[in-house]
């Protein structure tokens, strides 16, 4: 293959790459505007649009203060648990890890739970993001020291099962010593996420901790893919890798801890998306970053959307839709996995 | 001497009559339920009652009108065990609640009064009365109905007419209305404005659909600074602004609606204050309903 051959596939691949990013950018758009049209207030999509710019009268402050948190809060969500996922899974080179599964979502909504229901949010509203990134951080960090240790694809899988599976239960403890009425009944809601009645406050916490959060994932692409050769390869090829896994572990935290203090659990979105794009982009993390973060905001707006078409009055959860795509595909890839030599 | 007799008879007669009714009163009364709690401390005397719920003296947050008239009595978390070893001889439960303490009891023979859900005004005279028979205390059940029928009286008057739009929201956007509420409402001068083809299957009301009702009194439950949780962000959503100028919005605590019973009228005074303020913001004269 000459220099000529190879400058050719790469122009064609990058078209083909440029042509799937902009269709996922599309849906992305296009399913957080239906999100944002949707709602149990009969107001036309001229109404809210022209609300959305000018904020007068009714239509203008649900279309900036109920529809817009809503719907950006969707997009946030979906980059930050999409983004997340595909970079666990260029860290650990491990095609199960996502935010979910790996226990990181449990331990940021144990860390919400702790701040909402023993006060400490009345201190101060960042105390919420905070925590939850704080258990976000505490989850990846377990997994990672795992890693290191040598733990392989089902080990972490595992140990993800058993932190996720602690740090709900630590939530159900948090819960139930609670001095609120309605902190069990809450209980779901951060399991299973919502984005119903969010703020624009929620936006304003989540947005700027979510976007340096997967700036830093962002940055961690090439060392990723020098990862996927292993240690010493990654570490001839000039790759500082401490400062490559703790860019991976904070960025995620931050992502995943700001997305969760705003929706709750939202499941599988980190392992569906990546998954789904590989086939279009390539299986190095760093060509796929970036589109799991434009699918998973599609993904989650979608289901947003979804959720309220299939049950108008609001009671299905976010990640109730989220775990009944995600856990068949869970399931068929463990099988997948396990026909693999 | 046949006289004598009959003067005996006649006495016995009539001492009976008097203290068969004492007697077979309950002594040991238990009552497991928040709203059964309210009634049994309001009909029977302190020294008959072993226990009342937990609910009825629970501070955070207070969920009982007798929280501060009860404080220091005995109460439990009810379970077989904890019943059965008050050795009551009356378990005054609400129908439906507790069904395996329910069953329990029924089992091992401790006597258990079911109290009917009241759903309107005459039903919660009927539940009063039949619980004044049962725990002995008719008296003091005649005398709360009596209380009752002063507060509708007063309310009466007092009532803004036509009825204000109101919307009662509560923690997590609940905003249903019916039973003896809806009727203290309209008794206050109030009509419920929740849009019915709005509302969830759990009774819960977005933020949206309450700005598209615009009511002329919005009654936020629970108290202003109220605890954390997700379900209290709701009653201070920033989009309520939308409705300034035309609403009147106002948290209020409407604790004695919580269980309907005669003390269900104590809540109809403040209704009537808020609907007034509510009139005041928004006057809208001749506007029928």
């Amino acid at each position: 293959m000459d220099a000529t051959t190879v400058s050719y596939l790469q122009t064609q691949s990058l078209g083909h790459r440029t042509r799937w990013l902009i269709a996922l950018s599309g849906a992305a758009l296009m399913f957080g505007l239906w999100s944002f049209l949707l709602g149990s207030a009969d107001y036309s999509a001229h109404e809210l649009l022209t609300g959305l710019v000018t904020g007068k009268g009714a239509a203008g402050i649900i279309a900036q203060e109920i529809r817009l948190p809503r719907a950006a809060l969707a997009l946030i969500v979906g980059a930050a648990l999409a983004g997340s996922g595909a970079a666990l899974q260029g860290l650990f080179v491990n095609p199960l890890a996502e935010p979910g599964v790996t226990g990181v979502t449990s331990c940021a909504g144990l860390g919400a739970v702790v701040a909402m229901y023993f006060g400490l949010v009345t201190l101060h509203p960042l105390t919420l993001p905070v925590f939850a990134i704080a258990g976000a951080l505490i989850a990846a960090a377990i997994l990672y020291a795992l890693s290191k240790s040598g733990a392989g694809a089902v080990s972490l899988v595992l140990a993800g099962v058993a932190i996720g599976s602690f740090a709900t239960a630590l939530t159900a403890l948090a819960l139930s010593f609670s001095a609120n009425p309605y902190a069990m009944s809450e209980m779901v809601l951060w399991m299973m996420g919502s984005l119903k009645d969010r703020t624009l406050n929620d936006l304003a916490f989540a947005l700027p901790l979510t976007a340096v959060g997967l700036a830093l994932l962002s940055s961690t692409g090439r060392g990723l893919d020098a990862l996927t050769l292993g240690d010493e390869a990654a570490r001839s090829l000039g790759v500082n890798l401490t400062s490559l896994r703790a860019r991976v572990v904070l960025g995620v935290a931050l992502a995943t801890g700001a997305a969760t203090a705003a929706a709750g659990a939202v499941s599988f979105v980190g392992l569906v998306v990546p998954h789904l794009l590989r086939p279009l982009f390539g299986h190095q993390p760093s060509r796929l970053i970036v589109p799991s973060m434009l699918g998973g905001a599609a993904m989650v707006a979608a289901a947003d959307v979804a959720l309220r078409l299939i049950a108008p009055d609001g009671q299905l959860l976010l990640g109730v839709v989220t775990a009944m795509l995600g856990a068949p595909f869970f399931l068929w890839l463990i099988l997948k996995l396990r026909r693999q030599p | 001497m046949r006289f004598y007799q009959i003067c005996v008879a006649a006495a016995i007669c009539a001492l009976t009559s008097l203290c068969v009714p004492a007697l077979a009163a309950p002594q040991r009364v238990v009552s497991t339920f928040l709203c059964t709690d309210e009634y049994v401390f309001r009909l029977v005397p302190r020294g008959r009652i072993v226990a009342l719920s937990y609910e009825a003296v629970d501070r955070k947050p207070v969920v009982s009108t007798i929280a501060d008239a009860a404080k220091g009595m005995p109460v439990i978390r009810p379970s077989t065990e904890t019943v059965l070893q008050l050795k009551p001889d009356l378990v005054v439960m609400y129908a439906g609640t507790n069904p395996r303490l329910h069953l329990s009891l029924s089992h091992l023979g401790v006597p258990v009064l079911d109290v009917p859900w009241a759903n309107s005004v005459a039903e919660v005279r009927t539940v009063t009365k039949m619980l004044g028979d049962k725990l002995g205390a008719p008296d003091r059940a005649a005398a709360l109905l009596a209380e009752m029928d002063k507060k509708i009286a007063a309310v009466r008057v007092g009532a803004p007419r036509p009825p204000v739009r109101t919307i009662l929201y509560e923690p997590q956007g609940y905003a249903t209305v019916q039973g003896v509420t809806e009727e203290v409402m309209q008794l206050a001068g109030l009509v419920n404005a929740a849009p019915a083809a709005k509302l969830t299957r759990a009774g819960q009301l977005p933020v949206e659909a309450v700005i598209a009702a615009a009511p002329e009194l919005l009654v936020l439950g629970g108290e202003e600074r109220s605890g954390s949780a997700r379900a209290y962000t709701v009653l201070h959503h920033p989009a309520f602004k939308a409705l300034a100028g035309r609403t009147h919005m106002e948290f209020a605590k409407l604790t004695p609606l919580l269980c309907p019973g005669p003390w269900s009228l104590d809540s109809a005074e403040t209704l009537v204050k808020l609907g007034r303020a509510a009139r005041a913001l928004a006057p809208v004269p001749g506007r029928t309903y």
